[in-house]
């Protein structure tokens, strides 16, 4: 079958269970079924109505807030024989209304809950892709990149870094860069750029005599902490 | 009129007039309706009420995926 006609017909099955069992009493009259004659079937049918939220909360669920008006309106036009010509209790119109009330609601909820968790799980999915995007760029640079944190830990490196100095993502820059037991005194400028917001320019000089011209920024992690991002450029 | 007769009318009213305008609203952003006419469809939900808007929903299920 047709996937497009699945759940609709989900939807149709569930509400002709919930009408044969609303109007059930009704049948075994029709067709003098004595045997299945119980109480339950000829009660003030509240009980009997409240099955009716599957259908109207699954509408929600797989058609949205216009699926759960639909199937209330017509959940609605099933209660109405009973409570305008056959229920002999008080007040048979006002309680069908009032659960008709009830049950759209919690069908538009369900919609509009559903509507919301698609809406951010395809956010989630267009923020990943961008972040992919951006990674490929820093990735594709000649230059090398490098995101650090307040305590010098290294949360990003671009492929050019790892090809030069292996990666040392999760190690602090002091460590894995200059291979110092604290941070480099004259030269860093992490504490400012981060603190104070600045961007930052200065000649940094590595173990292996390598010389590079490092371009610093601040930069907010996905987190929200405030790191550094760092540009390298050979200069020797 | 009786009251409760009145109540009874406006009820089904507003049930039925929610359901075509629902309907019909769906027909009107559809290019083709089932049996290759839109009138006929916009007579039978207007005219038959709730009813037609049941027939038209039988046979439109795909109503439920238009969001």
């Amino acid at each position: 079958m047709n996937r497009v006609y699945l759940k609709p017909l989900i939807i149709f099955l569930l509400l002709g269970f919930c009408s044969l069992f609303y109007y059930f009493g009704e049948f075994v009259d029709w067709a003098a079924w004595n045997a299945l004659r119980t109480d339950f079937f000829y009660g003030i049918h509240d009980i009997h109505r409240l099955l009716f939220l599957a259908p109207i909360v699954y509408a929600g669920y797989v058609a949205r807030v216009k699926g759960a008006v639909i199937v209330t309106l017509i959940s609605f036009i099933i209660f109405l024989p009973r409570a305008f010509f056959i229920s002999p209790y008080p007040d048979p119109l006002l309680r069908m209304v009032l659960f008709v009330l009830f049950a759209g609601v919690i069908g538009i909820l369900v919609g509009i809950i559903r509507n919301q968790s698609m809406e951010s799980r395809k956010m989630e999915a267009g923020i990943a892709s961008e972040r992919n995007r951006l990674i490929n760029i820093l990735n594709g640079l000649a230059d090398g990149v490098i995101i650090t944190d307040r305590d010098y830990r290294i949360r990003y490196m671009n492929s050019k870094m790892v090809d030069i100095f292996g990666d040392g993502i999760g190690s602090t820059c002091y460590q894995h860069l200059h291979r110092l037991g604290m941070p480099c005194q004259q030269e860093c400028r992490l504490l400012d750029v981060i603190t104070n917001g600045n961007i930052e320019k200065w000649r940094c000089s590595f173990p292996d005599n390598r010389i590079c011209e490092v371009l610093a920024a601040p930069y907010i992690d996905a987190d929200g902490t405030v790191c550094q991002i760092s540009v390298f450029r050979d200069i020797i | 009129m009786d009251l409760e007769w009145i109540i009874r009318i406006v009820l089904f009213g507003i049930a039925h007039w929610i359901l075509a305008g629902i309907m019909l609203h769906d027909l009107a952003s559809k290019k083709r309706a089932f049996g290759g006419h839109k009138a006929p469809w916009a007579i039978v939900i207007i005219i038959l009420p709730c009813f037609g808007s049941l027939v038209y929903l039988a046979f439109h299920p795909q109503i439920f995926y238009s969001n």
